[in-house]
Formats: structure tokens, C-alpha cells, sequence
């Protein structure tokens, strides 16, 4: 659990290190093409909400559009985890229909990995997941979806509104098309022990170390106990080394570091009070780590060594 | 018992040139400082029908006010007192994204019975504030309880000297500095920057501005307010607490009861009891730590020997 703690100390730091270099607002930043870009992505966001739409609502107000530079005027301190993930720019719009009012926020996150990167870091495992788009959960009030490179958020008030929900995504989800699908890699890894619904990306920093962006982590749960399986996406082979040699730097330098030939050539295996123990290789592109090795840790390594060639 | 007199007169003497130095509800503060500094009410059953939910959270607030000593000791005959409960989101109050409205409205009622002469009741709104005003039920109980809430007007923000460590001057509510008593009533719960969303991250609310600056150096910025406005009295709702997605939040599997609420007047012990309800410690949350720092208050919470009562 250590390990995750420090993990999102260090992603706060990066945010505030990115923070201090970004301009305040937007009329410091931007730019004639990026107006255009946003111009483009607005009209394609306008296009999912016209109607005719379910429930045949009206719309109090006129949809409003927020960009990196003012997403906290929208969302306070929630918009710092949207622009971790390099988020591009955000519809909202509400809708009432009858006595139910909804308001639909659509995120466009530039690029698929990112949405779901996003999407996934508001997940949790223990939700109720249906099937809209390439996945979606819902309770009471609410229901959000992923899809191509939008993260969507809908939000239902008063009597009938539930209903509405899911008819609204439905509808938005056949307009958005495009991929349904989570990203490849996911598809390649290891199926057996893995949490359901556990995956992640994470952009910036995987458990506080820049060297190992970007990275998927996945959960693989073994009795009572649970690994991390992190999967950090170098651009060749050679720079996958780099990452493990820096990897094993590290431990050699905050706990101790030894070779593990036995799970692989080149493998390693890593210990300090921090992240406690991991065991790591290169394959390909690829650094796999497993974080708190755990049943048969090794096997999930390999296994996801070869998956991955 | 002779030096009592002279020990009296030089504790005003030196509360005055305190006060003198710093934020202007700090006189009151200090005055308010002579009793118990925190009290902290919790429930023992978790009521799930809405009518067990607004007696709990009534009775929650009251009995937490009444271990202070009673709202008499912060709120006086004639005077003009603004709440400021967190109104930032598109919620209902089931989502816990905003404070409790029967908190807020038992905090308004007891006002009017100590006598004050007005209650506004406010906040700058992250989410289009008409909408948010309304779903988070916060207007409507405000206003049965006979105060004034009213969704902020911009022209009414003015640059206002805070003299603090990183922010010498921001534009501020003015309406807020034209009262004489603040009443802070956040709400517990996560936040994905600072990790929790306590009462001195709420007094963002009495702020205008680009907001978003003061997440590059959120621990002095917001440290910088704390010292500037020093509420009266601090009340944190822990009925419901939103323990992950924060701030904003939405779905309810995110949502456990904690059938708390915590008042008092040292409001870095207030969040630092705060933060326990979200499974942190004080040395946690940077803006606790720099408030510490700074001698706004204590994260020894145990330390003032907290009024507790179960109910």
C-alpha cells in the first residue's frame, strides 16, 4: 500500500511542477491553430447532443465549452487529473425533459489511450458495469461511459431521470461510433487471476518515477493476495533496457537490486521499504514489472513476457 | 486571586494587538477562544430513509454546537453572520459533494436564536451556480430557515489585501467582509489534488478570480486564506462523506456515512479531525501541515480535549 501512497504523492508533485510552467489562462496561451482545433472539436461535440434526442428534451441553457486553460472554472481541482491525461476540451449541456433533468459532460481527451486512461482512473472494480460504448458503469444518478477518444459523463435529477440515462448514452454512443474497443496491449496480457475492471494507464510518473511513463497497470489477485502487474511502453528495445537499468539503479540506490536470470534473461529482482519487492523485465518495447509479487508471480512475469512478443 | 484582574486585562490587551494584526473576523476569534475548541457529535445508527437522515444530521449539529458552549458564544444580538457551506456542484446531497443542507439550515436557525439580526448564506460555484444552488437543496433550506441565499454576482469580487505568504492581494466577496461573524460549514471529502476537501479548502468559496493559480502553491494559497478570514466557528459536515473521485464526485458508490459533525473554533484541528473521517492523518494533507506550520491551530486535535458526544 506504501507504494501507492507514494505513488500519488508523486503525481501531485508533477501536477504542481506542471502547474507552475502552464500559462494562467487562456489568453497567455493558444494560439490561431489550436483555436482552430478547438473550433473543430467543439462543432463535433455539438453534433452527439442535437436533437432529436430521447425524452425529446429542451435545453435551458446553451451548451458551454471549457479548454485546459479554464477547466477549473468548471471543475475546481477536479479538472487536474483531466489535464494529466492532456485533456483537449469538454461540452456540457443540460437537458430537461418532463420532470427529469440531465446533464451530459463529454470530454474529448484527445486519443483513446487517453480517455481511457481517464476514464479508468474514476473506476473502481466494484461498480455496476454495462454494456455502452467500449464500457460503462452506473448507480443511481449517474452514468458514464467511455468511447473512442471521449470520456462521458451523464448526470440524472428527479423522477424518470434514471431511465432517461441510459437511453441518452445509447444514443450518444451510436453518434460517437469510432473505437470500441479498450486498448490492444489489454487484450494481450495475462486473462487468468486478473481483477476485473482493474486496468489503468497512467500518463505521467507510474508509481512516482518518470522514467517508467507511460505505463498500464493491471491488479491479479491470488487468494487473499494481490500484485500489480505494470507494463511501461518504451519506444524500442533500447529504450526498454534504459528503463530497467534505471529501475535497478534506483533500488540499488534505495534498497538492494539483483539479477534474476531464472524469470528471464536480463530479469531482475528489487526490494526497498518504499515500494517493498518487484520483480522486472525487457521485452521488446516493453518493461513489465510485477509490484508485490504474489502465488506465482513469476509465472504471471514470463506469461506476459511472451504475450507481449 | 489579586493577579487575576491583571492576567485578564493582559490577555484582552494582547488578544487586541493580536487581532489588530490580523484578518477581519479575527477579533471575534480570539474573544470566541475562551472555551472548549472543538466538539466533535457522532451517531450510532446510520438512518437510511431521508426524514431519519435530516433528524440525525439537525440533532448532529446542534449537539456538536451546544459542546462549544452553545451558539450564543460566537453569535451576538444585531449581528449580520455569513455561512459558508460548500454549494461548488451539481449534486444532490445524497452525492456528498456539497455540505448537508439540514446542517446548514440547523447552523441558520440557531443564528436567528442567539439573536442575529441576518444570515446570508453563499458560495462561489464551480458548477453553473443557479443549478447548483438548487440540486444541492441548500437554497431552499436556507431560505425556510429565513436567511439570505443568493448566487454570487461578479462585479461584486474586489481586490482585497491578504498580506499572505504567496497571495498579497486576491479578489475577495465583498459582501463576505461586510459582516461581522463567518460561519465555515464544509463538507468532508476526497479530492484528487489535495486529497481531502476540508474547511480551510472551502474558504475558496469567498474568492473570485482565476482559482485555478492557486492550485500551483494550493497549500500556501489556501493557508494564505485561512489566516486572512479566520472563521468564527467552523462546522464540518460528516454526515455523509465522499471518499473517492472528489470533489467532484456523483456516484454514490463512492459515498459512506460517517454520522459526524465536528465544530469548532480552531479550524486546523477541526480538519485535522477531518481528515480521520476520510482514513488520513493531519501530516497527510499538505495545507493542514502549512497551517500547523504557521500557528493557525493545532493538528493535535486530542490535545484540546474534544467535547464528545454519541448520540
Amino acid at each position: 500500500m506504501k507504494f501507492w501512497a507514494r505513488r500519488t504523492s508523486w503525481l501531485i508533485y508533477g501536477l504542481l511542477a506542471a502547474g507552475f510552467l502552464s500559462p494562467p489562462c487562456s489568453a497567455s496561451g493558444g494560439g490561431a491553430a489550436r483555436t482552430q482545433v478547438t473550433d473543430v472539436a467543439q462543432k463535433q461535440l455539438l453534433t452527439f447532443v442535437g436533437a432529436p434526442l430521447p425524452g425529446n428534451p429542451t435545453t435551458p441553457a446553451a451548451p458551454s465549452f471549457y479548454g485546459p486553460d479554464n477547466l477549473y472554472q468548471y471543475m475546481d481541482g477536479g479538472a487536474d487529473v483531466f489535464l494529466l491525461y492532456d485533456f483537449q476540451v469538454l461540452l456540457h449541456q443540460d437537458f430537461k425533459s418532463g420532470q427529469a433533468e440531465l446533464a451530459v459532460d463529454i470530454f474529448d481527451m484527445g486519443n483513446s489511450e487517453d480517455a481511457f486512461g481517464m476514464y479508468a482512473a474514476e473506476r473502481a472494480p466494484v461498480y455496476n458495469f454495462l454494456d455502452v460504448g467500449v464500457e460503462a458503469y452506473r448507480n443511481e444518478g449517474i452514468l458514464n461511459f467511455l468511447q473512442d477518444r471521449y470520456y462521458i459523463k451523464l448526470a440524472g435529477f428527479g423522477p424518470g431521470s434514471d431511465d432517461l440515462l441510459e437511453k441518452f448514452a445509447r444514443v450518444l454512443s451510436e453518434r460517437i461510433g469510432g473505437t470500441q474497443t479498450f486498448p490492444s496491449l489489454l487484450e494481450k496480457i495475462p486473462q487468468e487471476h486478473r481483477v476485473k475492471h482493474s486496468e489503468q494507464f497512467t500518463r505521467k510518473d507510474p508509481l512516482g518515477h518518470p522514467f517508467l511513463s507511460p505505463a498500464y497497470v493491471v491488479s491479479y489477485k491470488q487468494g487473499e493476495s494481490e500484485s500489480k502487474l505494470l507494463i511501461s511502453v518504451a519506444k524500442d528495445a533500447a529504450e526498454a533496457k534504459s528503463k530497467l537499468e534505471s529501475l535497478a539503479k534506483y533500488f540499488r540506490e534505495s534498497g538492494k537490486c539483483e539479477a534474476a536470470p531464472d524469470l528471464g534473461d536480463g530479469a531482475i529482482q528489487a526490494s526497498n521499504t518504499f515500494e517493498g519487492h518487484v520483480i522486472a523485465i525487457a521485452q521488446g518495447r516493453y518493461l513489465i514489472v510485477v509490484v508485490n509479487p504474489a502465488g506465482d508471480a513469476a509465472a504471471l512475469l514470463k506469461k506476459t513476457a511472451q504475450d507481449l512478443k | 486571586m489579586k493577579d487575576c484582574p491583571r492576567r485578564t486585562f493582559l490577555k484582552t490587551m494582547a488578544l487586541g494587538g493580536a487581532a489588530l494584526k490580523l484578518g477581519p473576523f479575527a477579533w471575534d476569534a480570539l474573544a470566541a477562544a475562551s472555551g472548549p475548541a472543538l466538539s466533535i457529535a457522532h451517531y450510532r445508527t446510520s438512518p437510511k430513509e431521508p426524514d431519519g437522515i435530516a433528524e440525525e444530521s439537525q440533532r448532529l449539529t446542534r449537539e456538536a454546537i451546544a459542546g462549544l458552549g452553545g451558539m450564543q458564544r460566537f453569535v451576538n444580538r444585531g449581528d449580520i453572520v455569513w455561512v459558508k457551506p460548500n454549494i461548488g456542484w451539481n449534486r444532490k446531497p445524497e452525492q456528498a459533494a456539497t455540505t448537508n443542507p439540514d446542517v446548514v439550515s440547523t447552523i441558520i436557525a440557531l443564528c436567528y436564536q442567539a439573536g442575529a439580526k441576518h444570515v446570508i448564506v453563499s458560495d462561489n460555484s464551480c458548477n453553473p451556480a443557479v443549478t447548483s444552488f438548487a440540486r444541492s437543496g441548500i437554497q431552499e433550506a436556507a431560505q425556510k430557515a429565513g436567511a439570505d441565499c443568493f448566487v454570487m454576482d461578479d462585479r461584486k469580487f474586489k481586490s482585497t489585501k491578504l498580506n499572505g505568504k504567496v497571495l498579497p492581494a486576491w479578489d475577495v466577496y465583498a459582501d463576505a467582509l461586510g459582516v461581522n461573524k463567518f460561519i465555515n460549514v464544509p463538507i468532508a471529502k476526497h479530492h484528487g489534488l489535495c486529497k481531502a476537501t476540508l474547511g480551510i479548502k472551502n474558504l475558496m468559496g469567498v474568492v473570485g478570480g482565476e482559482r485555478n493559480r492557486f492550485h500551483q502553491d494550493l497549500g500556501n494559497t489556501l493557508v494564505d486564506l485561512a489566516a486572512f478570514f479566520r472563521p468564527n466557528l467552523v462546522v464540518l459536515d460528516g454526515v455523509r462523506v465522499l471518499t473517492a473521485n472528489g470533489p467532484t464526485g456523483g456516484n454514490l458508490a463512492d459515498v459512506q456515512r460517517r454520522d459526524t459533525v465536528v465544530a469548532g473554533v480552531d479550524q486546523v484541528a477541526v480538519d485535522s479531525f477531518g481528515a480521520t473521517l476520510l482514513g488520513l492523518k493531519p501530516q497527510d494533507i499538505g495545507y493542514i501541515v502549512e497551517a500547523s506550520n504557521r500557528k493557525l491551530g493545532t493538528m493535535d486535535f486530542e490535545s484540546l480535549k474534544p467535547h464528545r458526544a454519541e448520540l
